[in-house]
Parts: C-alpha cells; sequence; structure tokens
C-alpha cells in the first residue's frame, strides 16, 4: 500500500525531527518510557533517529508498582536486548504511606504515584526536557497539545501560554525554572501506531493481543 | 470494564466472578485502572484490521480519564502527561 507507506514516513520524519530537535536544544533531555505501544514507537524512533550513535536520551520509567507483570518482564528483556540503561523511578514516600488504586482510589493514586512521581524525578535528575509518547487521538485536552509543550514553574500546564508552531519551527527557550514536553507522536492515531508497529517489526507487550484471560466485569475501586 | 487479576493484592467482591475471555488491552497503565476489551485480535494485522472500524478511543479503558469532569485536564494542569 504505496500510499499509507508515504503517510507512515512523513510522520515518522515528522517524529524524528521533534527528536533531533529536542536533542539539539536542551542541556539534559530524558525519554519518558511507559512500556506500552506508544513508548516502544519512540524508543525505536530514537534509536532510529541517531543510529549509529546510541540516543542522546536518558530513559525513565515512573514505576506506580501496580503495573501488570508482563509489562515490567517486558520492560527489563527490551532493555537488555537493547543494551540500554533505564532509570526506574518510585515515589518511595508515598510507597511508605501506602498508597494505591485500591486503597486511596484512582485519583489520588495517580496523582502521587504517577505526577508526583514524574516531578520528583525530573527534579532530581535536573531533566529540563521529558519525552513522551502521548497522541492527540486520544483525548480532547491531549487534543490541544504542541509538540513543544511548556510546563512552569513546579510543572504546571497553562494551556493559554503554550508557543506557536508554525511551519514545524519549536521554540523551546526556557527561563529558570521551566521545563518542556515533547510529544513527537502527537499527529500520530492509534491505526498509525500499529500499521507502524507492523511495518517496523517493533516488539510490544503480549497483553495488547488477544488471548483467553481470567477477567471480571468490575466497578474497580 | 473487564479487569484482569494480576496479583493477590486486588480482592473480588463476592459478586464478582472470574472468567475466561478472549481479551485483549488497547492501553496498558496500572492493572487496577485499565480495563480490557473483547477481542479476537491475535495478530498485528487483526489489531490493525480492528482499528480501521474503531470509534472510541482507547482511552475508553482508562478509569483516570474519567473520574470526574474535565479530568484529565486537570491532570496535566498539575503535571501529568
Amino acid at each position: 500500500m504505496p500510499a499509507l507507506s508515504a503517510h507512515q514516513d512523513q510522520l515518522e520524519a515528522e517524529a524524528i525531527h521533534a527528536l533531533r530537535e529536542a536533542a539539539a536544544v536542551f542541556r539534559k533531555p530524558v525519554i519518558l518510557y511507559s512500556i506500552g505501544k506508544d513508548s516502544s514507537v519512540l524508543l525505536h524512533l530514537a534509536i532510529k533517529a541517531f543510529h549509529p550513535a546510541r540516543p542522546p536520551f536518558a530513559l525513565l520509567h515512573v514505576d506506580t508498582t501496580w503495573k501488570f507483570r508482563e509489562m515490567i518482564a517486558f520492560r527489563d528483556r527490551r532493555m537488555k536486548e537493547l543494551d540500554l540503561s533505564l532509570i526506574v523511578h518510585v515515589n518511595r514516600e508515598g510507597l511508605a504511606r501506602g498508597i494505591g488504586p485500591l486503597s486511596h482510589g484512582a485519583a489520588v493514586h495517580t496523582d502521587i504515584m504517577k505526577t508526583e512521581a514524574l516531578k520528583q524525578a525530573l527534579g532530581l535528575y535536573g531533566f529540563d526536557a521529558a519525552i513522551g509518547g502521548a497522541r492527540r487521538d486520544e483525548e480532547p485536552s491531549r487534543a490541544k497539545e504542541r509538540i513543544f509543550s511548556l510546563r512552569s514553574a513546579g510543572h504546571r500546564w497553562d494551556p493559554r501560554s503554550q508557543r506557536p508552531e508554525l511551519w514545524h519551527l519549536y521554540n523551546g527557550r526556557l527561563s529558570p525554572g521551566e521545563s518542556i514536553r515533547v510529544f513527537p507522536l502527537s499527529n500520530w492515531t492509534e491505526l498509525d501506531i500499529w500499521t507502524y508497529i507492523a511495518r517496523e517489526n517493533i516488539p510490544v507487550v503480549p497483553l495488547y493481543f488477544a488471548a483467553s484471560r481470567m477477567v471480571s466485569s468490575a466497578t474497580a475501586c | 470494564m473487564l479487569i484482569l487479576r494480576d496479583d493477590e493484592r486486588l480482592t473480588l467482591l463476592p459478586t464478582e466472578t472470574p472468567e475466561l475471555r478472549w481479551v485483549r488491552f488497547r492501553t496498558l497503565g496500572c492493572y487496577p485502572l485499565t480495563g480490557a476489551i473483547e477481542s479476537d485480535a491475535d495478530t498485528l494485522e487483526a489489531i490493525v484490521g480492528e482499528m480501521l472500524t474503531a470509534r472510541t478511543s482507547e482511552r475508553q479503558g482508562r478509569l483516570i480519564d474519567r473520574d470526574e469532569a474535565g479530568s484529565m485536564e486537570k491532570k496535566k494542569r498539575e503535571g501529568y502527561f
């Protein structure tokens, strides 16, 4: 399917451009690796963008300690195969307080074990740009994101103070305390992700494939 | 929502009886907060085929996106991805 392939090439070029810009502009950029299919594509693109050199990014996984075991096994296996080192950050304080989705509810758990944990890690290592695999087709507030999304001190996002991105020119200038989130896959759809995974033969967690599994219909939390 | 009980920390209510079903995940996160979908797509080709007819976002399976109105926007303002 040549038409589809040209579309994939264009998305790939756009993402690689954003990744190279991030490498060029920021002092200490990090890839947020969350083990999912989008992270797998992002990592693949980062490797491709700088081949044969290693991607000039640190890699970070924010572990809530509630991920599927298959995800963790996949993560460790992939890092070994790719010979990459991954920073795994857990919010130790949250863990000590016993924060979890069942005891505290989804909102508190996500806030403390994901958002807070991410902010801790970014501060701890001094990363000035965090590259993630979020896409615009996922959810309405992600739909209005920039590719270089400005975060104020304290990592706050103000949709109204975002910078224009005309002609794919990204503005990575930062005042003290500010940081940027980079979303190279912004314009990809879920279908694009899967088509690209098939085209490039990118390994993904087996949970994405249908199988007979023990599940219960639950109104969790 | 179809929940896969991945370890002992999640206890089931007496009314919840696990059963074997053909499912897959469109998105992966914390297991108690991530719903599976019924599907028989067990190859990349089948998943691509499923995507061509999908009319909902993969985030439908994420509980945290819908715990209140404007939920993701609020989380993003606070620093979530």
